[in-house]
């Protein structure tokens, strides 16, 4: 493992989560493995659909009415989440753990301004009530994420700013009470290239600072590649090929990984035709318990892919959930 | 091979202006000139706010342009698209298919695939009879990738993926010589894009198709692309061979477009623009980039650069470039 | 699997069916067979409890209360379904105009409803009463009328949003015309809103036109109706409270019928979003 030591800062121990609808269950994620170092930037990359959000979700506590963790366990800092009740989450959540979201539009409220909803975030969570030093500690991590004129910002509200500065206003909510984790579910997928380009150099250079860890939940392999150094490659509800992001990008191993690489269009492989994968991502109804969930848009794929679930190979920094790997699968089959 | 001479498409000094009210002019297009060739696949790239959609639904004739002229030359005769009315826009309109990017929203929900492939042959009274035309549907179907089965399913039962293909076989089943996709395969995943994108090569290749392709995804684009066009806030900035562009990109805006592209193969070292675009363009007198670009000078808030021919078949429309 | 199917597995629209098919059956039996004319008066029998020869009793009149209530519930039948068809007609046309043409003519319509907005329906339809006097036909005018803004209001709201929709821009920029268009491409985008709103201004112009013939303002004087027997009850609300309980609950089950039925396509409505 990377850096494996005691004391992780997040840890998945073999979770499977599952959503329960009309007395159906569906396997959203199952049995994910998933450690993060303190200050570390690790990435969950995935197509839509593969559980990677619901995964970002369970860390927060924040798995709607219909989803549950029914197997394993998901540690913060110590803390098991899944035994934490609400209070004890609300004292987590927006001082040692904080997320931002995809559509920065919705996740602001639209009647209040920005400056005094960052300020809420810190009243909130610290015994000093005095008002002009929360302002006066919100102007200045306005500044910190990229606003010259903080004082201006701090009184607008949010429909007066752009995507990108909203994003912004989200990233100050999010790092004002110092945390030790970011959660960062496909923070510039709603905003355009140069946008982006500002927005993950912000929070590289944050992460840089202060230390604070980051997940970052994409299915951008380009920008993973830019920001994270260890990512995970999430298929259907499993993590099927994890390493060190430059590695693992230039040397894939899984079918799937290597799949997803081969897809990306450019320059390079103009009038060439895409090595794409072939068939389209399962929804949550359609998966199989059977087998590896990859098996049917696999080219390599084998007897033993359809009926045994792959076991993960682990060598010292990368792990592969995949039959062609695992010769000990191989022999007890 | 592609020759310069023999356009299928010319946009002539396109201008398009909404305004709010008097104070509030928004420069959705000012002043586009292109020309696309026969058989090319002609990219053009920004990001959003730039006017690219407004200028595919000019050169449908879906919504009104304030100046210009949209030329679409049909065997070797100049149309002006702008000024066609009634039927003789209808019959244009069979060489002139458009792919949207929301597989989602551009397919009609209530209406079986069967009978949306089949809708533009009955507008059109295309095919002697029912089965004639069903025999065509069956054919395009095959030619997407798409078991004949799914004829009598409804849109929500599909895939993204899937609904993109009956949105192609939609556009391409009267056969048209020139296809706009906007942002075609932006809505999908990468796997499914990468087919998506392939199906679209193929039926290039297969039926002689011009293509006018849309995207904010400077990959796809480079990929599909034999020419691209660079556009910011209603102007182009840069035009040429994709592989010039891509690899050696001249105009500002272009290099940190492009150096913010993240691709997983090169190590990356984005160009960080200040700001962010004006929302609310006022008509500037100077270079529309002036206040995010690094070279801005004196001129370039006062003098609009012009598109300037280089000797490297580029065309680039700043101050930089056009001192020589 | 039929797309329809699902309608017909909904608690809620299985439930309105029931109460609605059981004053359908009273009806439709009623074209054929009554127990006895519905004008038939005994006056040694009257306001009788259920017994085997009047199943549900007698009137002040000795009329047969089960005969009356068969012919009452053809007149609520009909004036329920022209007002819905009379209100779809005139309602979804100047609404479909209205939302997919915009500008001017979106100006013109809505202020002319608004206009209608404004007076209360009964009033309205009170007012239409005093010019032309009462009877069937009138209440079915004034209640059509009453129903055109709902109708009108729903379609334009359906249009403005479909009209925006990729593939109405999609199917123009195909050749398709204005009316391919209207009709064959946003109509049945929003045929379930206006199944609902059908289902509701039946119920409302049951409901209308009881309220009108108790105020003694509906038609024919002889003929009965839902409206006419509860007024005629009341009277005898003492000797015999059962009699007005029994026009009661035919309303009651015709409202909550329609009601439920609405209900029930809203769900269906709402599920088939969310999966989306």
């Amino acid at each position: 493992m990377i850096n494996s030591s005691k004391n992780p800062l997040v840890e998945f121990q073999g979770v499977t989560i599952k959503f329960f609808e009309n007395n159906k269950e569906y396997i959203a994620v199952e049995n994910l493995n998933l450690t993060m170092e303190k200050g570390e930037k690790t990435a969950v990359i995935g197509e839509s659909g593969c559980g990677k959000t619901v995964t970002a979700l369970s860390l927060m506590g924040l798995l709607s009415g219909s989803a549950k963790i029914t197997d394993g366990k998901i540690l913060f800092d110590g803390n098991e989440i899944s035994t934490l009740n609400s209070d004890e989450l609300n004292k987590l959540r927006g001082k040692d753990m904080a997320m931002i979201f995809q559509e920065p539009m919705t996740s602001l409220n639209p009647l209040i301004k920005v400056g005094k909803q960052i300020d809420e975030n810190i009243l909130e969570h610290s015994t000093n009530k005095n008002k002009k030093e929360t302002k006066a500690k919100t102007i200045a991590m306005l500044k910190e994420v990229g606003f010259a004129d903080a004082e201006k910002i701090y009184g607008v509200y949010p429909h007066q700013l752009s995507g990108g500065m909203r994003q912004r206003i989200m990233i100050a909510m999010a790092l004002i009470n110092n945390p030790k984790l970011i959660v960062a579910d496909e923070p510039t997928t709603a905003l355009d290239a140069t946008i982006q380009a500002q927005i993950m150099e912000l929070l590289k250079k944050l992460n840089h600072e202060k230390e604070t860890a980051l997940l970052l939940i994409s299915h951008d392999l380009g920008l993973v590649n830019n920001i994270c150094e260890k990512a995970y490659i999430m298929y259907a509800g499993h993590i099927v090929e994890w390493g060190k992001t430059k590695d693992l990008l230039k040397n894939p191993m899984h079918p799937y990984t290597k799949g997803l690489i081969n897809s990306i269009p450019s320059i390079e492989n103009k009038g060439k035709p895409l090595n794409s994968i072939k068939g389209f991502v399962p929804s949550v109804e359609e998966r199989k318990n059977e087998g590896c969930v990859f098996a049917d848009r696999c080219d390599y794929c084998m007897d033993i892919c359809r009926k045994i679930i792959p076991n993960d190979k682990i060598t010292k920094d990368r792990g592969i959930k995949c039959h062609l790997y695992n010769e000990k699968d191989k022999e007890n089959a | 091979m592609l020759n310069e001479n023999n356009p299928i498409l010319k946009v002539k000094n396109i201008s398009k202006v909404y305004a709010e009210d008097k104070n509030n002019i928004v420069n959705a297009l000012n002043d586009v000139n292109f020309k696309i060739i026969k058989g090319e696949a002609f990219g053009l790239v920004g990001e959003s706010g730039c006017g690219k959609s407004t200028l595919a639904q000019i050169i449908m004739n879906l919504i009104l342009a304030d100046k210009g002229e949209i030329i679409y030359i049909k065997d070797g005769k100049e149309i002006n698209i702008l000024s066609l009315k009634g039927k003789k826009m209808k019959a244009l309109r069979k060489e002139i298919q458009f792919i949207f990017q929301d597989p989602y929203s551009s397919i009609n929900p209530r209406k079986k695939i069967g009978w949306l492939i089949k809708e533009p042959l009955i507008i059109h009274k295309i095919g002697a009879d029912d089965a004639q035309r069903e025999k065509m549907v069956d054919e395009m179907l095959s030619s997407v990738g798409l078991d004949k089965n799914y004829k009598n399913r409804f849109p929500s039962e599909l895939s993204g993926g899937q609904r993109q293909r009956v949105a192609i076989a939609i556009a391409l089943i009267l056969k048209p010589k020139f296809v706009i996709c906007d942002e075609a395969v932006s809505a999908l995943d990468v796997s499914v894009q990468a087919q998506i994108l392939n199906l679209l090569r193929d039926m290039q290749k297969k039926m002689g198709l011009t293509y006018l392709f849309i995207s904010h995804n400077l990959n796809v684009v480079s990929y599909i692309s034999d020419r691209i066009a660079v556009m910011y806030l209603g102007e182009i900035v840069e035009m040429g061979n994709s592989e010039t562009i891509f690899k050696n990109p001249l105009h500002p805006y272009t290099k940190a477009l492009f150096s913010a592209s993240v691709n997983i193969n090169d190590e990356i070292n984005p160009v960080i623009l200040k700001g962010e675009p004006p929302s609310k363009a006022a008509l500037t007198k100077g270079c529309v980039f002036a206040s995010r670009c690094r070279y801005c000078s004196e001129k370039c808030l006062t003098e609009k650069p012009v598109l300037k021919e280089m000797d490297d078949n580029r065309k680039i429309a700043c101050h930089l470039y056009n001192e020589y | 699997m039929n797309k329809y199917s699902k309608y017909f597995k909904n608690a809620n629209i299985i439930i309105g069916m029931i109460f609605i098919l059981i004053i359908f059956i009273l009806m439709t039996v009623g074209f054929f067979y009554t127990p006895y004319e519905y004008d038939a008066i005994d006056v040694d029998n009257k306001l009788h409890f259920f017994s085997a020869e009047h199943i549900l009793g007698t009137d002040d009149l000795g009329r047969d209360i089960l005969s009356r209530l068969m012919l009452a519930s053809r007149v609520s039948f009909f004036i329920g379904s022209t007002v819905s068809v009379f209100g779809l007609l005139i309602g979804g046309f100047l609404g479909s105009l209205a939302g997919y043409f915009g500008g001017i003519t979106d100006e013109i319509i809505m202020k002319l409803i608004d206009v209608q907005m404004a007076f209360p329906g009964i009033l309205i339809a009170l007012m239409m009463i005093a010019v032309f006097g009462g009877g069937t036909a009138n209440i079915v005018m004034a209640l059509s009328i009453m129903s055109v803004p709902k109708f009108a209001r729903i379609v334009r709201s359906g249009f403005i949003k479909y009209k925006n929709f990729d593939f109405v821009k999609a199917a123009k920029a195909r050749g398709a015309g204005h009316l391919r268009i209207m009709f064959i491409h946003i109509f049945p985008n929003i045929m379930p809103e206006i199944i609902v709103t059908v289902s509701l201004s039946f119920a409302s112009a049951v409901m209308s036109e009881a309220g009108l013939s108790y105020l003694g303002l509906g038609g024919n004087p002889a003929f009965p109706s839902f409206g006419k027997m509860l007024s005629e009850a009341q009277g005898a609300i003492f000797e015999a409270p059962w009699y007005v309980f029994i026009p009661t609950i035919a309303v009651t089950l015709f409202l909550m019928g329609f009601n439920f039925i609405a209900d029930g396509i809203r769900q269906i409505q709402k599920e088939e979003k969310n999966r989306i």
